[in-house]
């Protein structure tokens, strides 16, 4: 710091010892963020001449013009530029943009290393967004703003009701067993990532698995972030231990913004618009959907010294959904705050807070029986529901579709299903310095989170749905279901960093502990028999539910690991790394101790090398790894337990699980070797990488054997699945001029995916119905999360001959997928469009062969086995419904307009228009990504989507935004 | 200084003892504490026992009786292949027969090795239960599997084999128990096991013990709100209409049922009752040439035992229609006491077996029924024309009680789950039992009827009882010919 601060004098001062001096005065900011960059190099060409910029990113310098008149501009981690001061006309108020440069080998990350550490020494690679491009699309929901940000990862949202799963995944799923959702950390504490149906909670569909349920991950707070961070599994990972297989996602936060105050006011207005390209019956969307309104209001300050620094952010969001009667209305209030200070000379402190409360409406979906919105229209179960209609509703007179219009504008209406969710984040750092060489880094925090979720079913909605004929109407049959799901995690993390230099050698030793837990609470009650107008159960003598019932579970679990990794270079262009971490877990069996979870790395910087001075390549990188990471079984589920019951008055008591006393963690062991290349001035960079993951251990709830006398599946680690591919990014700075810029970048990766060895065990599925219709299941040699069905034989006039069971009927997983976007910059005006694809995966429409059963539609089976046999071999081609379900979706398009209003208090305004979901393009007449959560097996169990059936897509999102900076 | 430091390490030290993170606790009940720290256990076990009887019941009669000619399915999504009948090993409803078999068998020895030793309390009663219900475990083992292991992944039993270790084990809960019900219960249980063997000399002695001592007991399977009766939710409870009874049998459907609220009133099941005494004993005298002797018996069924059991009056308004019964076609069942059925294309038509489903009430047995007469069985002129009578009967009076798969010479075999992870599972165990004389009528033909509209006559495709006569020497069926 001393140095700088010597240097910078010594630049500033030699300007006064000559003649004719000019000066300048500007400001550096970054160009892809707009934030003011401090530290920068300003320096006149050839000369000792220069400068630093302040907190601010602003700059004042003396020159002279005669020696020369062209000034350098250099920082790390992007691209140095050069200006000619002659060709400037303003030279008190020069705007200089750095681009970052894009392979960004001393972008500093913290992922996956215990502390701050620079990407030129890592084996792995560190995705990272930053908040600037978090907020390119106004939505609320990580899983969304991360779409197609993230190069490796599929964020699949598979419903489009609020607050619902998604499917997230890297690479290919390594556990048959666990949710393929990252785990996710929130400034160093582990928040819930819970993505499937929970043990207890509220059911819009038949099923927990079959419809519409609340997660997680959309209530994460997403304001105030300053970038988030993604790493895959494997050795990168290694040191989040037993759980991290599947990659960790890191948000970090903001603690502090430039010297002085600023603040901001943002304000978002737009429509919600029904994605209503996949449905079959047009007229589904005039029947279900509405455009809604959407506005969101933001504000914020940052600001600080050199000793303190704070930032906070808060937002409220209102949209109307895309369901009518406002039955997808959902309301959001975030507050994000975060602080930094310099408590005493060697140690500092970092906070962060923040709160959620959320609440939204969801209806009917999936597959719930008697009148469910998409099933009624979509899978022309209208036939027999309500008063019952004509199913093909393109055949309707416009009479009978407004009767229809009135039955479902009611069943809509008088359906009743609120969640709310009040979530509360805090993360604590203290970090030492007790010897110049070493830090040392405590972290505590919690991540709080409490879902609320009501269902009332009155008698009126009853009576409607069923058509109940006057004098038959029922009174009795309402009911009212209550979940409250108490969640709490809690993270303390104690971490060493030890650098030591040696010459042209450099040792960075990272150490440390962690301990997280987590406890689980749902709690269910059920009252029947409500009163119309009630919405509480009530208590004692006032009981607006004649009968109620209770459920309750506790899941607890606690893991405490210690780990250890060192990091040496040599030339600061060799680098190997090795490290380990040992973890103890309550879900492991009592025979399981510690679980040793290694890794080892190199990292070769050719482009370092004198001799390797070349035009063409501005960088080029090796580097390997092969490191290993887990994922945890269930808490508890290694003991034996006893259930208990009633019968006839008396106590029962049962066989409940089996038990494992020696489950373990699932082990996932990775190879990777890659290279990233940058060439002509990382003008163009590329970055490939193989990867070879292979599961051992892997965690199958198998069913157990009927002889055994057990219901409930065992978990045991008996599995091996196996994922291998390419992953591959490239980015094409197309033009690169101070006040221009055109930027494409673009990933690609395959996928392949295979369980190996299922231990003996039976197929088993993770989604779907029963065996006899479709399910997605694991099964040795095969896929995960395959379609199997029947499959039938047609003769040459397409009569069914034939029915063969359980067959494949495709895989789910895509065998490649990836996305590309596109970044202009012209004077202030920007634009951008993201968008994803995939290929290679199959999908079932339940909603097709309900067509098909209930005659609305033939759905391409021939005339002649309908003649033959009617509908009743529906179930007996399943193949039939299956679609290949390629697609290319693209997420965003969005421009905004950036400028200086020059008012004295506003300093910056920027106006924009983005679109959401533009446009889809798919293989399938179905939405691809629509699906049925599945993960039946247990909460957060794995999944891969693949059925489609009463599933709404997400909305298309049309705003306008103005964003102003004081 | 120093102790300055000392002092705060060891305060922390302390600290820590007020917060473990780390500290677990499951908040169920391990199978350790259960057996060691729970009093009485053995109670709430054989009264778990029973209650698993009950869930065990609930699969072996609905998927019975939809195995059999008995009842025709409707659901869309249960089982739609047993009405062919066609059985694969990879069927889930064969997995779930099993499974429930298993469970039964594997909580009652369990209660013998672990709860017992492990409750001081237990009585011989309780320990009697426990062998009662092993023994009932392997005696629907044999009925309905044509092999199945008795311990966890093990060797492959014959039903023969199946049949034998449940005498055993009814003879252990008599020694027990030899005054209380119970012991009746393991008679009727052992009279199956020794007709099922075709032991007819031990099928005697137990049947006229029980005609003697105790000729209208039946040991009733109870069910309540949280252990409901699938067969009545089925019959009567949905409001779908799920299964359909061949009409000549409609008059005795639905025996389960309720009249103001189902979840009051889930109707027992009947496990064991006097009837099958006669039913075995009159088998068995047929089999000796002794005409007469079984028209006794056979005629002091009905005065007896059947002439005392119960009927219920009650609304009833499902429509009987045929849902996806292709062959039938939709709308089709017979609804009316207008209509007469004929057993099969030639025999004369029998009025009465078809009730009025609307706007009147029906009266349905609920223990035992037949429509056979005194008069009927009288007027049998051989020993064969008797035996398809008998067979009728037990078919009427077993109606909903997932016998008549058993009678039919139907067989599970073992399922996917046990194929694929029991090592001494091989190809042979994975076929299922189904008579060549029952394949050979075709698909749904059990099923089968033609419904004459304009004569209010329904003729049905075959008469399965005259069938099973016809074949009365197939090893697979009529044990004692």
């Amino acid at each position: 710091m001393k140095r700088t601060f010597y240097l910078t004098f010594f630049l500033i001062s030699i300007p006064y010892l000559g003649l004719a001096q000019q000066l300048i005065k500007g400001k550096v900011v970054a160009q892809s963020t707009n934030e003011p960059l401090p530290g920068v190099n300003i320096v006149v060409k050839e000369t000792s001449t220069g400068t630093v910029s302040d907190r601010n990113g602003e700059f004042k310098l003396e020159i002279d013009p005669a020696v020369n008149s062209i000034i350098v501009i250099s920082f790390v981690g992007f691209n140095a530029k050069t200006i000619d001061l002659n060709e400037v006309d303003n030279l008190l108020n020069l705007n200089i943009y750095l681009q970052e440069k894009m392979i960004g080998l001393d972008e500093v990350v913290i992922s996956g290393q215990g502390d701050n550490i620079s990407k030129r020494r890592l084996s792995t690679e560190v995705a990272s967004v930053d908040g600037q491009s978090l907020r390119e699309i106004p939505s609320i929901r990580l899983d969304q703003l991360l779409q197609s940000k993230l190069p490796n990862v599929q964020l699949k949202l598979a419903s489009g009701q609020p607050g619902t799963a998604s499917i997230i995944r890297s690479r290919g799923p390594v556990s048959a067993f666990v949710n393929s959702a990252p785990i996710i950390y929130i400034d160093g504490i582990r928040l819930d990532n819970t993505n499937t149906p929970i043990a207890l909670g509220l059911v819009t569909s038949g099923n927990a698995h079959q419809g519409a349920t609340t997660s997680a991950i959309p209530d994460i707070p997403v304001e105030n972030i300053e970038r988030v961070e993604f790493i895959n599994g494997g050795a990168a990972a290694t040191l989040f231990g037993s759980d991290a297989a599947n990659g960790v996602l890191q948000i970090i936060t903001k603690k502090g913004g430039a010297e002085g105050s600023q603040l901001f006011f943002e304000t978002q207005m737009g429509v919600e618009t029904p994605t209503n390209d996949f449905l079959h019956f047009d007229r589904t969307g005039d029947l279900l959907y509405q455009n809604g309104f959407v506005q969101k209001y933001g504000f914020g300050a940052n600001g600080g010294n050199t000793d303190f620094g704070y930032s906070f952010s808060g937002s409220i969001f209102q949209s109307d959904g895309v369901r009518i009667h406002d039955q997808n209305q959902n309301r959001r209030y975030d507050l994000m705050t975060g602080i930094s200070a310099k408590v005493k000379e060697g140690i500092e402190y970092e906070g962060s807070f923040g709160y959620v409360n959320n609440k939204f409406n969801r209806v009917r979906n999936g597959n719930a029986g008697g009148y469910t919105g998409l099933w009624f229209t979509e899978g022309a179960a209208s036939l027999f529901t309500g008063p019952g209609f004509n199913n093909n509703l393109d055949e309707l007179t416009g009479e009978e579709f407004e009767e229809m219009k009135a039955y479902v504008s009611d069943a809509e209406r008088l359906q009743n299903f609120e969640t709310t969710i009040n979530r509360v984040f805090t993360s604590q750092t203290l970090r030492f310095f007790p010897l110049p060489s070493l830090s040392i880094k405590a972290t505590a925090g919690i991540d709080l989170r409490r879902q609320d979720e009501t269902g009332i079913v009155t008698n009126e909605y009853l009576n409607h749905t069923r058509a109940a004929s006057p004098g038959e109407e029922t009174t009795s049959e309402g009911s009212i279901s209550t979940f409250t799901r108490n969640f709490i995690s809690l993270t303390l993390e104690l971490t060493g960093r030890h650098r030591f230099d040696m010459q042209d050698f450099s040792f960075i030793t990272t150490f440390g502990g962690q301990i997280f837990r987590t406890d689980d609470e749902q709690i269910a009650s059920l009252g029947t028999n409500l009163v119309d107008g009630a919405f509480v159960i009530g208590t004692g003598n006032n009981l607006n539910a004649a009968n109620s019932q209770s459920q309750q579970v506790y899941f607890e679990l606690a893991n405490y690991g210690a780990y250890l990794v060192e990091n040496i270079g040599f030339k600061d262009k060799y680098f190997l790394e090795f490290g380990f971490r040992v973890d103890g877990n309550s879900a492991f069996g009592d025979q399981v101790g510690g679980q040793f979870f290694p890794k080892a790395g190199f990292a070769y910087l050719l482009s370092e090398e004198p001799f390797f001075e070349n035009q063409l390549f501005s960088t080029l990188k090796f580097r390997g790894n092969i490191g290993y990471a887990g994922n945890l079984p269930s808490p508890f589920g290694w003991e034996k337990t006893i259930a208990f019951g009633t019968y006839g008055g008396d106590q029962t008591a049962t066989l409940d699980q089996p038990g494992n006393p020696d489950l373990g963690a699932e082990r996932t062991r990775t190879i990777e070797v890659g290279t990233d290349i940058g060439l002509w001035n990382d003008r163009v960079t590329l970055s490939a990488v193989y990867y070879d993951a292979l599961t051992t251990d892997a965690i199958f709830a198998v069913p157990p054997l009927p002889s055994s006398g057990f219901n409930t599946p065992i978990e045991a680690n008996i599995g091996e699945i196996k994922n291998h591919g390419f992953e591959f990014r490239t980015n094409l700075q197309l033009i690169q001029l101070p006040d221009a810029s055109l930027s494409f970048s673009a990933a690609y990766n395959t996928l392949n995916n295979e369980v190996q060895d299922a231990g003996g065990s039976a197929p088993f599925p993770i989604n779907g119905f029963s065996q006899r219709t479709t399910q997605t299941v694991v099964q040795q040699g095969e896929p995960i999360g395959f379609l199997r069905g029947n499959r039938g034989t047609f003769n040459a006039e397409g009569v069914l001959v034939e029915t063969t069971p359980q067959q494949n009927l495709g895989q789910t997983l895509p065998k490649a997928f990836g996305s590309f976007g596109i970044n202009a910059y012209f004077k202030g005006f920007s634009f951008f469009s993201r968008a994803e694809f995939q290929t290679g995966a199959y999908a079932h429409s339940f909603e097709r062969q309900f067509r098909f059963f209930y005659g609305a539609d033939e759905e391409g089976i021939s005339s002649a086995e309908i003649e033959e046999n009617a509908r009743s071999n529906w179930l007996n081609f399943t193949d039939q419904f299956v679609e290949k379900t390629d697609f290319l979706k693209f997420r965003s398009i969005g421009m905004a307009y950036d400028f200086n209003p020059k008012m004295s208090k506003i300093k910056h305004v920027t106006v924009g228009f983005t679109v959401t979901n533009p446009l889809n393009f798919a293989s399938s007449s179905f939405d691809p990504e629509a699906t049925q959560i599945g993960g039946r097996q247990r909460q957060q169990g794995a999944t891969t989507g693949g059925i489609n059936y009463g599933v709404q897509s997400a909305p298309r999102q049309w705003m306008g935004n103005v964003r102003i900076r004081f | 200084m120093k102790k300055v430091y000392i002092l705060t390490v060891i305060s922390l030290l302390i600290g820590c003892e007020l917060f473990d993170p780390t500290d677990v606790d499951n908040p169920n009940v391990s199978e350790d504490k259960f057996l060691s720290d729970i009093p009485k256990i053995s109670t709430s076990w054989v009264n778990g026992l029973e209650r698993q009887l009950a869930l065990t019941l609930n699969q072996t009669v609905v998927l019975g009786e939809i195995l059999s000619d008995n009842y025709f399915n409707n659901r869309t999504l249960s089982s739609k292949v047993f009405d062919i009948p066609e059985i694969t090993f990879q069927d889930v409803d064969v997995l779930s027969m099993q499974s429930a078999i298993h469970r039964l068998r594997f909580m009652a020895q369990y209660g013998l090795e672990q709860v017992a030793p492990n409750d001081e309390s237990t009585s011989d009663l309780q320990l009697a239960q426990m062998h009662f219900y092993l023994g009932l475990a392997y005696l629907m083992g044999g009925e309905y599997f044509t092999n199945l292991p008795i311990t966890d992944g093990g060797e492959m039993k014959s039903p023969a084999e199946l049949f034998q270790l449940s005498i055993d084990e009814f003879n252990n809960t008599t020694q027990l128990a030899s005054t209380s019900d119970l012991a009746w219960d393991a008679r009727l249980g052992q009279l199956r096991a020794y007709y099922r063997l075709g032991d007819a000399q031990n099928s005697l002695n137990l049947a006229d013990e029980v005609i003697a001592g105790n000729p209208d007991y039946v040991r009733f399977v109870s069910y309540e709100e949280n252990t409901r009766n699938d067969m009545q939710f089925f019959l009567f409870d949905s409001e779908a209409n799920e299964l359909a009874p061949l009409p000549r049998l409609d008059f005795l459907d639905p025996k389960y049922y309720f009249i103001d609220q189902a979840e009051n009133e889930q109707k027992p099941i009947a496990l064991l009752k006097g009837e099958e005494a006669y039913l075995i004993k009159a088998e068995i005298e047929l089999a000796g040439n002794g005409l007469a002797q079984a028209k006794t018996t056979l005629t002091g069924l009905l005065n007896d035992v059947i002439a005392r059991r119960p009927a219920a009056t009650f609304t009833d308004p499902d429509n009987r229609n045929g849902g996806t019964n292709v062959s039938v076609g939709i709308d089709n069942y017979p609804l009316s006491d207008s209509y007469a059925i004929k057993f099969e294309d030639n025999s004369d038509p029998v009025n009465g077996l078809v009730l009025n489903r609307e706007g009147s009430q029906v009266t349905v047995p609920t223990v035992s029924g037949t429509h056979i007469t005194a008069a009927d069985i009288t007027a049998a002129t051989n020993a064969d024309e008797l035996l398809e009578l008998v067979y009728l009967m037990r078919q009427e009076i077993f109606m909903a009680e997932g016998r008549r798969v058993v009678d039919l010479g139907i067989k599970l075999p073992v399922a996917q789950n046990e194929f694929d992870g029991n090592g001494l599972v091989d190809d042979t165990h994975i076929e299922p039992q189904v008579p060549d004389f029952i394949t050979s009528l075709g698909a749904y033909a059990l099923d089968d009827f033609e419904n004459d509209e304009d004569n209010q006559v329904v003729t049905i495709n075959v008469n399965l009882n005259r069938i099973l006569v016809a074949n009365k020497s197939s090893e697979l069926v009529l044990p004692f010919h």
